[in-house]
């Protein structure tokens, strides 16, 4: 969870001096990050709001990648949208390609704190900051996207979940996300207890393909702000099944059933838990819709879909 | 945070530099990469970026401080408000590369060569940018806190699209709070302000 508290130092103090390190090139980036005492640095956000804080000293020497070549854009692959992990949120929602592959995305980085924040924030820092209340991760977890991580002695692929792997020598290059399937419909909701510009109270990204029939060949809902968020709720055997009332109901309620939100300001638990069931129900119940308007083949210059 | 050296706009000539791989922006010249700077010693590293069209210079002692603070502590720029602290209402919003942003959020270090703009930049034809001038026509502000964030928010969207839809303006004046008078007049401002950058002659260009 996340509380933002200014938490201003007492008159005169002042935190240690952090060093701050600008390489020119992702190989000298992860030289510098190497040995594990630094730091990866994206948009600076998290940092600064955290300088106040005196029980957690800042890590140093800082190390700034957002500006690197090849973690600044989208690119996009055969079966895949590359974002490299520098990209800002708000380049993120604004990004048409992204929004008619998958609305669950540019929604979910466009409901993140304020506009100007989000001129700020990347994509890789928001994920590797590991805070369960974040957006952006729960939708890329229902789509099922994968971190392109590097180190300087090799790359692997992570999970979103699987970000909390994430070793200190290690930084995300870009997020991977697949192109949805013909007739897939995705949607994103934010819960804010006192309307906008806060944390969620819950969160919850929902994907739905329709199968010609009808059926829902696959579905996939995330739900962020719990225990270990974001959480992909195991939905096994549902599929197949008619995409109608009846199967959004069962998937929401298996999402709160399976899910352990937190009591806080935003609410009780038990709350939350009802909260859980009824914004999955709203999510998949227009990612549905969206995927009956979807076009039923996939198309490179597609404008098609319900945004 | 305390300067020991303050170049004021116009007093440097530090235009032109071109970071080499790895700038360091903070410890003492010469410390290697990944050493913490000591304790007890001077640790004032110089700090470079364009400020409403100057090339400035200041000597800060934490890189990780907010923008903010060197603004309003290090250069004496206080037309730049600070409020929350947190990034959310947005009365400390300065221009960073084009973005207008929180400049508490913003980590001073890492403007290090990009271009600046505050409220002490603007200007106009008549003296007052366009977008000033519309919230002096249409009473936009009252105790006048939060107005240099509305203005430079406003400043970087015209930039951006000198032809703004509704939806557009309340998404920028959002993230903005006015705890006077509501957001009526601001709003009036922020349309008279689009209809008055489309007429008047702007200096923007020069830029």
């Amino acid at each position: 969870m996340t509380t933002l508290d200014s938490g201003p130092l007492p008159v005169g103090a002042s935190p240690a001096p952090v060093t701050l390190l600008t390489p020119a090139t992702l190989d000298e980036a992860l030289r510098l990050i190497a040995g594990g005492g630094a730091a990866v640095l994206g948009g600076g956000v998290g940092h600064t709001l955290r300088r106040g804080e005196r029980r957690r000293p800042a890590p140093s020497p800082l190390v700034s990648v957002a500006h690197l070549p090849g973690l600044t854009g989208i690119t996009r692959g055969e079966d895949h949208l590359a974002i490299g992990a520098g990209v800002r949120l708000a380049a993120c929602a604004a990004d048409e390609e992204l929004g008619r592959a998958w609305p669950v995305l540019t929604e979910a980085a466009g409901s993140v704190a304020t506009g100007r924040i989000r001129e700020m924030v990347t994509l890789g820092g928001n994920i590797a900051a590991r805070d369960d209340s974040h957006d952006p991760p729960v939708a890329l977890t229902a789509v099922g996207a994968t971190l392109a991580v590097r180190s300087a002695t090799g790359s692997r692929t992570l999970t979103v979940p699987e970000a909390a792997r994430l070793r200190p020598d290690e930084l995300i290059e870009h997020v991977r996300v697949p192109l949805p399937a013909p007739r897939t419909g995705s949607a994103y909701e934010k819960f804010l207890v006192r309307g906008v510009w806060e944390y969620a109270c819950v969160n919850v990204a929902a994907v739905v393909t329709l199968e010609a029939d009808g059926t829902a060949g696959h579905l996939a809902l995330a739900v962020g702000s719990v225990a270990g968020g974001p959480v992909a709720v195991d939905l096994t055997g549902l599929a197949g099944a008619p995409a109608d009332a009846a199967l959004v109901a069962e998937a929401a309620d298996r999402a709160a059933a399976t899910t352990s939100p937190y009591g806080d300001v935003r609410g009780s638990a038990a709350y939350k838990t009802r909260m859980i069931a009824e914004f999955a129900r709203r999510a998949l119940t227009t990612a549905v819709r969206r995927a009956a308007a979807a076009p039923d083949r996939p198309s490179k210059h597609s404008a098609g879909g319900d945004r | 945070m305390t300067d020991t050296t303050t170049h004021r706009p116009g007093d440097t000539a530090a235009g032109g530099h071109r970071t080499a791989p790895a700038t360091q922006c903070a410890a003492q010249p010469g410390t290697a990469p990944g050493t913490a700077p000591r304790a007890g010693t001077s640790t004032a590293v110089p700090l470079r970026f364009r400020l409403n069209g100057e090339d400035v210079e200041v000597h800060v002692q934490d890189p990780a401080a907010p923008l903010l603070d060197v603004l309003r502590h290090d250069l004496g720029l206080t037309g730049t408000k600070s409020g929350c602290a947190i990034g959310y209402c947005g009365a400390c919003t300065v221009i960073v590369d084009g973005a207008a942003v929180p400049s508490c959020l913003q980590m001073a270090g890492l403007v290090e060569g990009r271009d600046v703009r505050t409220v002490e930049g603007l200007e106009g034809p008549g003296g007052l940018d366009p977008v000033q001038e519309a919230f002096v026509a249409r009473a936009g502000l009252q105790c006048g806190f939060c107005t240099p964030g509305h203005v430079m928010a406003l400043r970087a969207l015209l930039d951006a699209d000198p032809e703004p839809d509704e939806e557009r303006i309340r998404e920028v004046v959002d993230g903005n709070y006015c705890r006077c008078t509501g957001y009526v007049k601001i709003l009036d401002s922020a349309r008279e302000a689009v209809a008055r950058q489309k007429t008047a002659p702007t200096t923007e260009e020069e830029r």
